[in-house]
């Protein structure tokens, strides 16, 4: 008996090692395969809309959670820590990077490159007889998700580019080997690949989306990218140090499109324009909708007024420089400098462009039901735990009157493009193309005339800038109005570098407003210097690659002037 | 299905002018609470095929094992499967000499078709002196003598932890959600996001070591055990996250980088006891010393990033090893500190702490942190143990001890951290009038700088515990036979009773961290009927 218990238990040891060969076979049937994505229109869609999460939001943009205006002129963080001060202090490196782009960048390319790949294959015949109206459905939804794609393709490669200067393109899902085969590109070869994509999609891009979709990818949108992509490879820091007149020629065309659209108008209400996510702002061209928030309150309301919240607020600020609100003109059209301006420094901002009050909260004026006390020893002032380090605070994208205890929210604008940046582009573009007042063949703008509609804003209402300037008298001019207009917009730290002034604007000293109360209403104002900055040119004019990618590549050379 | 109609809301306290006043936050809600249960199946079958034969001085025998296994969570159809055979066989001549093979061949789940199964073999050889005619003749107060040798490969895959699929099974491309979009005026149109998970990696297998192992075991003039083994051991294709080899360019970042088999460890060291045992009249003693030594030295670790400042890189030191500044001072006053690097850890001012320049850029960062003190894993691990027995009494002791070893001090042990509270070593801080203090200056407000991983806040983290103590008594053996009982054993038990370290005396040495072991005594009695 025993014996022939051994032989049977023989027997069926062989029997299970034939029968399980796929013992071991993974039975995942929950998740999300590639052929699972690819068989559900939904989950395709999906891997569209995480595209547009990949867009930039400039309140958040540096790590920390600072704005890219305190790596810049404009602005100083007044949170010690943050790792945006690293900009100014020049302690930046290829080892650490606040603006931590490089990788984030090559995630958001991939995904647009996998989407194209995926949705290549789909073909949905399977509903052409079925249901016709749901195949004409989908097959046009995709049609435009995959215009988009190609839209994110050359609008990353454009942020890879305007940081790192020479980049690898990356046109199609890679292999491991393919990309460390990869090499830096030259700037021609990287802005013709980004023309051709943009100029490969124009044609079947709508001009504008039904409501539902406000925010997606138009005409408007690949245009402005086309102008902003050219006016940079005009611009000195591509070109010498000079401008090149035939590609400003070809970004005044491009900004001459946007405008031919007839889409886009200016908003009449300056504040209103960063706070309005409707149809009603025609302005956006396109900008990342964020959902309703406070985090831009709490981090930026002065701790006085209104007592609308329970905790502390203020902690994650930026605050406005001096060096910034010294280059609003006075109301008469005159710059502070020059003598006849009107300028009282013991009243400072009075008679000023309109736009710094919509911009900048300065001492002594209306917020959250009171006035802002931001004089020394004022519960807003400079010293006190979590308040202004400059003597003023950020009024541009911050709502009134929200009560944080109770959370409320609103809505919040960051424009990646909007029709008065395509103006500026196209005064500045059209200016070193041909000068100031020449209205060329087939244009029916001068760059003088373009500059004055944003200058004649309703609420801004500053004087025209008078005929007759020289083109190097309208360029400062113009690169004023570009410094106020786009304040705090994410444009002022890559316009010193395009237009290679770094060396002057962002080596100075940072300047803010020290204020003393005198009596009831009445003070005194001192400019005091903040903090010395630091900005090594040419170097700092690019970013170097990160250490830790760099040295995954075979013979790739870090930017000039970096280890 | 229980109800509470009870609802609260969350006040906020906000100081006015005069007085205190409450601000209701959100509206009131019902208390909420979870109930969950848990359903596992655990299925396996297991072969034996064995054979034993002995013919004169050859003695041989031969083991074939088969083993499958299947665990399954519930809610999921994943299962955890393993499955393999092994077999050994030994032979023996004239109980001297043995030789033994071995070898195992096992699949896991965790690994693709092709890249399931790994082949583990290993051989040993051993050989007992004592049973040699020229020991027995010539040495004769060698009681027992044997040495031993083994090499052999192992394969593991319990870096594979967790049960859900995207925590096991790295081979297959996975997509997951991920941040949507909002269009629409008002973002009122949602769109969910998705995107690819972790990188696949299909050429995953099984992490492997080859261990040598050198033994030599002995009694001598039969009171003393003497036991020594020495061993190295490489384990390679350690399963690591591949951060410091995938291009950015491949777009696999911030985590999303795939496993591979791309770790490499080296271990070294040696285990040995000594024991005495005996007796003198009515007391019987023993006494045992034990000590086992390993270090470990990383060859390869994908997971990290690389850095320019040789020190900083974690290959070529010991697994766990502390990384830090070297704290050299305290700064007199706010202007001492213009006499210094800049340190970018934040404002600094007299009393707070200043660090070495290692890399002699002349500012102060992360990249002048370099290896301080030892791991945090111990290089020594020391043991004792004593038993007495004379007459009904009984004692027992166990001692356990390590050593080459380091603790960072975080969290908790910082004064005031983190809203915390303080040990009284707190008291030596750093003041106008205590310039030589051993601690910074104190703040209720965190100080990055002062809290920085560094020499200043490195502790040994040797110990000396006695782990175990007993004294017991057992009623005499007339005494049962009256009451009828086989055993009455009395006794007192201790452990943990004492802890001795050299740098660490606020807390338990061993976890600084989590729960301390529990220090306790109990007095008992055994019976046995």
């Amino acid at each position: 008996m025993k014996k022939y218990f051994n032989r049977l238990s023989g027997l069926i040891l062989i029997s299970l090692l034939v029968s399980s060969c796929d013992f071991l076979a993974v039975d995942d049937r929950e998740m999300l395969t590639e052929k699972v994505v690819l068989n559900k229109i939904d989950d395709t869609a999906a891997m569209w809309a995480t595209l547009y999460s990949n867009l930039p939001l400039g309140f958040t943009s540096i790590t920390g959670n600072a704005m890219l205006a305190s790596a810049s002129d404009e602005a100083d963080h007044n949170a010690p820590f943050n790792e945006v001060h690293s900009f100014n202090n020049g302690s930046w490196s290829a080892y650490s990077n606040p603006d931590n782009a490089w990788n984030s960048l090559y995630a958001a390319i991939h995904n647009a490159n996998n989407f194209l790949k995926v949705s290549d294959t789909i073909t949905y015949n399977q509903y052409k007889i079925v249901d016709p109206t749901y195949y004409t459905t989908i097959t046009t939804d995709m049609k435009y998700y995959r215009l988009d794609a190609r839209f994110f393709k050359a609008f990353f490669h454009f942020e890879l580019w305007k940081r790192y200067g020479e980049i690898p393109i990356v046109n199609k899902l890679m292999t491991l080997e393919e990309s460390y085969a990869l090499n830096r590109q030259k700037p021609d070869a990287i802005r013709s690949y980004i023309l051709g994509e943009l100029d490969a999609i124009l044609p079947d891009l709508k001009p504008t989306w039904e409501s539902a979709y406000m925010g997606r990818i138009t005409k408007g949108a690949a245009l402005a990218l086309k102008c902003r992509v050219l006016l940079f490879a005009a611009s000195p820091v591509n070109n010498g140090g000079q401008y090149n007149a035939t590609l400003c020629e070809q970004a005044a065309s491009a900004a001459k499109d946007v405008i031919g659209l007839n889409v886009y108008n200016l908003n009449m209400d300056y504040r209103n324009l960063f706070l309005n996510t409707t149809a009603a702002n025609t302005e956006i061209i396109l900008d990342y909708r964020n959902a309703n928030s406070n985090y831009m309150e709490k981090w930026n309301y002065p701790s006085g007024g209104n007592r609308l919240y329970a905790f502390a607020v203020g902690a994650n600020a930026t605050c406005p420089s001096q060096n910034l609100v010294d280059a609003y003109e006075m109301s008469n059209g005159k710059p502070i400098t020059d003598n006849t301006s009107g300028y009282d420094p013991q009243n400072p901002y009075a008679n000023r462009d309109p736009r710094l009050a919509l911009t900048i909260l300065a001492n002594n004026t209306m917020w959250n039901d009171s006035t802002v006390k931001a004089y020394v020893g004022g519960i807003d002032g400079i010293g006190k735990n979590n308040s202004t380090t400059t003597g003023y605070y950020l009024k541009k994208f911050i709502q009134e009157k929200k009560n944080l205890t109770t959370n409320q929210t609103s809505s919040h604008v960051w424009h990646i493009f909007r029709y008065g940046e395509i103006l500026l582009n196209y005064a500045e573009a059209l200016n070193e193309a041909f000068g100031p007042d020449v209205v060329p063949p087939n244009y029916s703008l001068s760059a003088r005339a373009v500059i004055n509609m944003i200058r004649a804003r309703t609420g801004v209402a500053m004087p025209a800038i008078p005929a007759g300037l020289s083109q190097v008298d309208f360029r400062e001019k113009v690169r004023n109005e570009r410094r106020i207009e786009l304040a705090f917009e994410g444009h002022r730290f890559w316009d010193v570098r395009r237009w290679m002034i770094g060396a002057q604007t962002e080596n100075a000293p940072l300047r803010g407003m020290r204020i003393t109360k005198t009596g009831t209403n009445t003070f005194t104002y001192e400019v005091v210097k903040i903090e010395d900055r630091k900005f090594t040119a040419p170097t700092m004019y690019w970013y170097p690659v990160p250490f830790a990618e760099l040295v995954k590549y075979k013979g790739w050379a870090q930017t000039p002037g970096w280890q | 299905m229980i109800t509470n109609p009870r609802t609260f809301a969350v006040y906020a306290l906000q100081k006015t002018a005069t007085d205190y006043s409450y601000t209701k936050i959100g509206e009131n809600s019902a208390l909420s609470w979870v109930t969950g249960s848990g359903h596992t199946n655990r299925n396996s079958f297991e072969a034996n095929l064995n054979y034993e034969t002995t013919k004169g001085d050859n003695a041989l025998s031969a083991m074939l094992v088969y083993h499958m296994d299947r665990y399954v969570v519930r809610g999921s159809h994943l299962y955890q499967g393993n499955q393999g055979i092994s077999g050994r066989v030994h032979y023996g001549y004239k109980n001297r000499y043995f030789a033994e093979v071995t070898s195992g061949y096992y699949g896991s789940e965790v690994f693709a078709a092709g890249k399931r199964f790994g082949l583990f073999p290993a051989a040993a050889l051993g050989w007992i002196l004592s049973e040699e005619g020229f020991m027995k003749n010539s040495l004769s107060f060698v009681n027992y003598l044997k040495l031993r040798g083994s090499y052999g490969l192992t394969g593991s895959n319990t870096s594979f932890t967790g049960i859900s699929v995207t925590d096991r099974i790295f081979f297959n491309q996975y997509y997951s959600g991920s941040t949507g979009y909002a269009f629409g005026p008002a973002m009122g149109t949602t769109k969910v996001g998705r995107q690819e998970g972790r990188m696949a990696n299909p050429d995953l297998t099984w992490d492997k070591a080859r261990k040598t192992d050198l033994s030599a075991e002995m009694t001598l003039l039969g009171h003393v055990n003497f036991q020594f083994t020495w061993f190295n051991e490489v384990r390679s294709d350690i399963l690591t996250v591949d951060a410091a080899s995938i291009p950015g360019t491949l777009g696999f970042s911030n985590g999303r980088q795939p496993m591979r088999n791309g770790g490499e460890v080296k271990n070294h060291g040696y285990e040995t006891t000594l024991g005495y045992f005996g007796n003198c009249g009515d007391l019987k003693y023993s006494v045992e010393a034990g000590l086992w030594f390993n270090r470990s030295e990383i060859i390869k670790k994908p997971d990290l990033a690389i850095y320019p400042d040789a020190y900083r890189n974690a290959t070529g030191k010991p697994v766990g090893q502390i990384f830090g500044l070297e704290a050299i001072g305290f700064y007199k006053n706010n202007a001492d500190v213009a006499n210094y690097p800049k340190q970018m850890f934040g404002i600094v001012g007299a009393g707070d702490v200043i660090y070495k320049d290692q890399n002699g850029d002349k500012v102060i960062d992360d990249n002048d942190k370099k290896p301080i003190g030892y791991s945090t894993i111990p290089e020594y691990t020391y043991s004792l143990s004593l038993n007495l027995k004379y007459r009904n009494f009984d004692l027992t002791a166990f001692f356990q001890g390590v050593a080459n070893s380091s603790a960072m001090l975080g969290n908790y042990f910082i004064p005031f951290s983190t809203k915390g509270n303080a040990y009284d070593y707190a008291f030596d801080r750093w003041t106008v009038d205590n310039q030589n203090a051993s601690l910074p200056r104190l703040s209720t407000i965190d100080n990055a700088n002062n809290y920085q991983s560094s020499t200043l806040w490195l502790r040994s983290a040797e110990y000396l515990k006695l782990r175990n103590l007993e004294l017991g008594y057992q009623l005499p053996g007339n005494l049962m036979k009256r009451l009828s009982l086989d055993n009455i054993r009395f006794f007192v038990r201790g452990t943990n009773l004492f802890t001795n370290s050299k740098e660490i005396n606020f807390i338990d040495p061993e976890s600084l961290t989590g729960y301390p072991s529990m220090k306790s005594v109990s007095m008992g009695v055994n019976v046995r009927l």
